[in-house]
């Protein structure tokens, strides 16, 4: 399994007038060919924000002040944001999914016309074969193939929120991806549309023998779908391994937090949820100590005294950036 | 059954909720969102009973109707036994200040230019219930420590508080006239899964201490099941299945139910390699054009050609576990 993506010491600021935002500070991470990685964390963690980084979709007063990007053997920061080298890889080779279908599409313009247009851009094809394919995309994400050709001239709002991500979809694999990047793709749909999609998403990515980077809040959606993950925390990194590894040993004891205060379906009734004191932490001029340690349960002398420790090995492919050893936090 | 009927603090029978489409110049009535259309259960006192569903089978709509907020169609709402139709409007004041609601977003639903204080004693001031001065504080102060904040910051405005705290603002306006029957609509989606511990955690606590009613309105099942006693599963505006929460969970009958429970992801990786994942086709159609028959045959993966004519009526089907289905 090579690797496709290794985003190192990603780091993105925003100014405002209340201070300097280090909304991702020191991101590293890696995407193998044909997996499906997890970014998991609250709002405000940063996990939108290092996408839109790896995407150069970063605009003032936000920058991206530092950290590599590589992918084919170029470091994606160093190209030009609005350059041709970067606008065939945005959208073409790496395309991105948002949350909220409705926004991200053009009210003013038909679906045929969105859907056409990348192709003509990335692709170089014909108006006769950019329609062909169009129609081919949407029959591929299960818009039925009697009414594909018929809703191309539709707009956005005729479409429901399910079939606008299906729409949605068929945009990101439009030009054959070899990541997807799905930024909470089902979050604001209803439970049964959203097994639908993540699971008409596992298949069409694998059937582009492409990869897939699930950005969510949902552990239960980590736990059906992903192969790896990180957990992220005030802009960074805090934990990562397979889902399996993080699920059964969590060490970080903000996804032990984590894992304890959500109720799981499964579980027998009467289960105190143990909830997370406090709230995440304002990311401007934040404390060289770790971020979690107001809120963390487990904190030794080590904690306050030190600088917040890097990502380290625990056990093969199981980080953890955090002083306390398992065998302490009892 | 008369035995249980005393304990009921609401009895909901039949009731159907329409909403009427007008079109044209002279607003003509052109057709109906059967937005709910023959629901039935009841509540009991102390209880709290879990409405699921997804986006638009009607289960807010059954909560407003319950406050009074829409007038039904049909049916009747019967609280403390007495109908709420019935009632003038200086009696339905009374009985809305036993009711209250805990809305789903804490930051449209509080007043931006209140503090929030006066937020919070609002509805003592509009069921005059506002005693003297200092004892009036000394409420508000109180409701403030109910609700685990500090009664210092009752002068600071909703936009210093975070999310979880102002969803302890609205919860704590709702408890501001002793309600017995409180409506949750929502109460957690908006806040962040850490926070959304410490608000279920404090919705129970009060409902065991302070003896409420809920009435829980969420489209999230764990959380559903984790709160609640009994759990009524909507669907298309019609209440298809209703039991206790462990059995709905554990044994669901109705092929919806069974759909719905199976598209929520476990967050544990090796309970999920084992478990059968019902994936249904389609979508929810519109109420507009309701399917005919049972509303859920056209997605139904056990629907057989009676479904399209019959419509299923709850019934019971052993054990106080009533479904609505010809399938069971």
């Amino acid at each position: 399994m090579s690797t496709l993506l290794d985003v190192r010491d990603l780091k993105t600021q925003f100014k405002t007038d209340h201070g300097l935002v280090q909304a991702v500070d020191g991101v590293s991470y890696v995407v193998n060919e044909r997996e499906i990685i997890g970014l998991v964390g609250e709002s405000g963690c940063g996990k939108s924000v290092s996408q839109l980084s790896v995407m150069q979709l970063i605009f003032p007063p936000g920058k991206i002040a530092g950290g590599n990007v590589f992918f084919e053997g170029k470091d994606l920061l160093t190209l030009q944001p609005n350059g041709p080298a970067m606008r065939s890889i945005r959208g073409g080779k790496i395309a991105m999914i948002f949350q909220e279908p409705m926004t991200s599409l053009n009210p003013a313009l038909t679906i045929g016309v969105q859907l056409t247009e990348m192709l003509k851009l990335h692709l170089g094809l014909s108006k006769e074969e950019s329609r062909d394919r169009a129609i081919s995309l949407l029959t591929r994400v299960g818009i039925p193939s009697k009414d594909a050709e018929s809703r191309l001239s539709d707009y956005p709002h005729q479409f429901s929120g399910g079939m606008r991500q299906r729409v949605m979809i068929a945009m990101g694999l439009s030009c054959n991806p070899r990541i997807l990047i799905a930024d909470e793709p089902t979050t604001a749909l209803d439970v049964t549309i959203q097994a639908q999609l993540l699971e008409l998403m596992k298949r069409v990515v694998d059937e582009a023998k492409a990869s897939l980077v699930l950005v969510t809040h949902n552990l239960g959606i980590v736990a059906r779908h992903v192969n790896r993950l990180y957990i992220m925390y005030a802009g960074r990194i805090v934990e990562s391994g397979t889902c399996k590894d993080v699920f059964r040993h969590p060490l970080h004891p903000y996804t032990l937090g984590l894992f304890k205060s959500v109720p799981r379906l499964n579980e027998p009734k009467g289960r105190k949820l143990v909830p997370i004191q406090g709230a995440p932490p304002s990311l401007i001029d934040l404390p060289p100590t770790c971020a979690f340690l107001p809120r963390c349960t487990y904190k030794i002398d080590t904690c306050l005294k030190e600088p917040w420790p890097d990502l380290q090995e625990v056990k093969p492919g199981h980080c953890v950036r955090c002083y306390v050893t398992p065998e302490e936090r009892v | 059954m008369n035995k249980d009927q005393d304990h009921n603090l609401l009895e909901v029978r039949d009731l159907k909720v329409y909403f009427p489409v007008m079109r044209g110049l002279l607003r003509k009535q052109v057709a109906e969102v059967k937005a709910v259309d023959g629901v039935t259960f009841n509540v009991r006192k102390g209880e709290v009973l879990g409405l699921v569903g997804e986006s638009g089978c009607g289960k807010t709509t059954v909560g407003r109707s319950i406050l009074g907020l829409y007038r039904p169609s049909a049916g009747q709402i019967l609280f403390e036994g007495q109908d709420l139709a019935k009632r003038s409007e200086k009696a339905m004041r009374e009985t809305r200040r036993k009711m209250a609601l805990i809305f789903q977003d804490p930051y449209s639903s509080l007043d931006p230019r209140q503090n929030a204080g006066s937020i919070v004693s609002e509805p003592l001031k509009i069921h005059r219930l506002k005693g003297k001065k200092e004892e009036h504080r000394d409420k508000v102060e109180q409701l403030f420590r109910t609700v685990g904040l500090d009664p210092g910051m009752m002068n600071r405005f909703p936009h210093e508080f975070s999310g979880g705290q102002r969803q302890r603002i609205g919860i704590a306006r709702a408890l501001a006239c002793d309600p017995s029957l409180v409506i949750c609509d929502e109460p957690i989606s908006a806040l962040d899964v850490s926070i959304q511990a410490q608000v279920i955690n404090l919705l129970e606590e009060l409902q065991s201490r302070l003896e409420l009613t809920y009435i829980f309105i969420a489209h999230d099942l764990a959380v559903v099941k984790h709160i609640s006693h009994r759990v009524a599963v909507m669907y298309l505006g019609h209440v298809i299945e209703i039991t206790g929460s462990e059995e709905l969970y554990d044994n669901p009958l109705h092929p919806y139910s069974q759909a719905l429970l199976s598209a929520v992801p476990i967050a544990d990786p090796d309970e999920e390699e084992k478990r059968e994942r019902i994936i249904l086709k389609g979508e929810v159609p519109s109420p507009l054009h309701p399917p005919s028959g049972c509303c859920f045959h056209p997605r139904c993966f056990k629907a057989v050609p009676e479904c399209e004519h019959e419509i299923p009526r709850l019934r019971d089907a052993g054990g106080r576990h009533e479904v609505a289905c010809i399938r069971v």
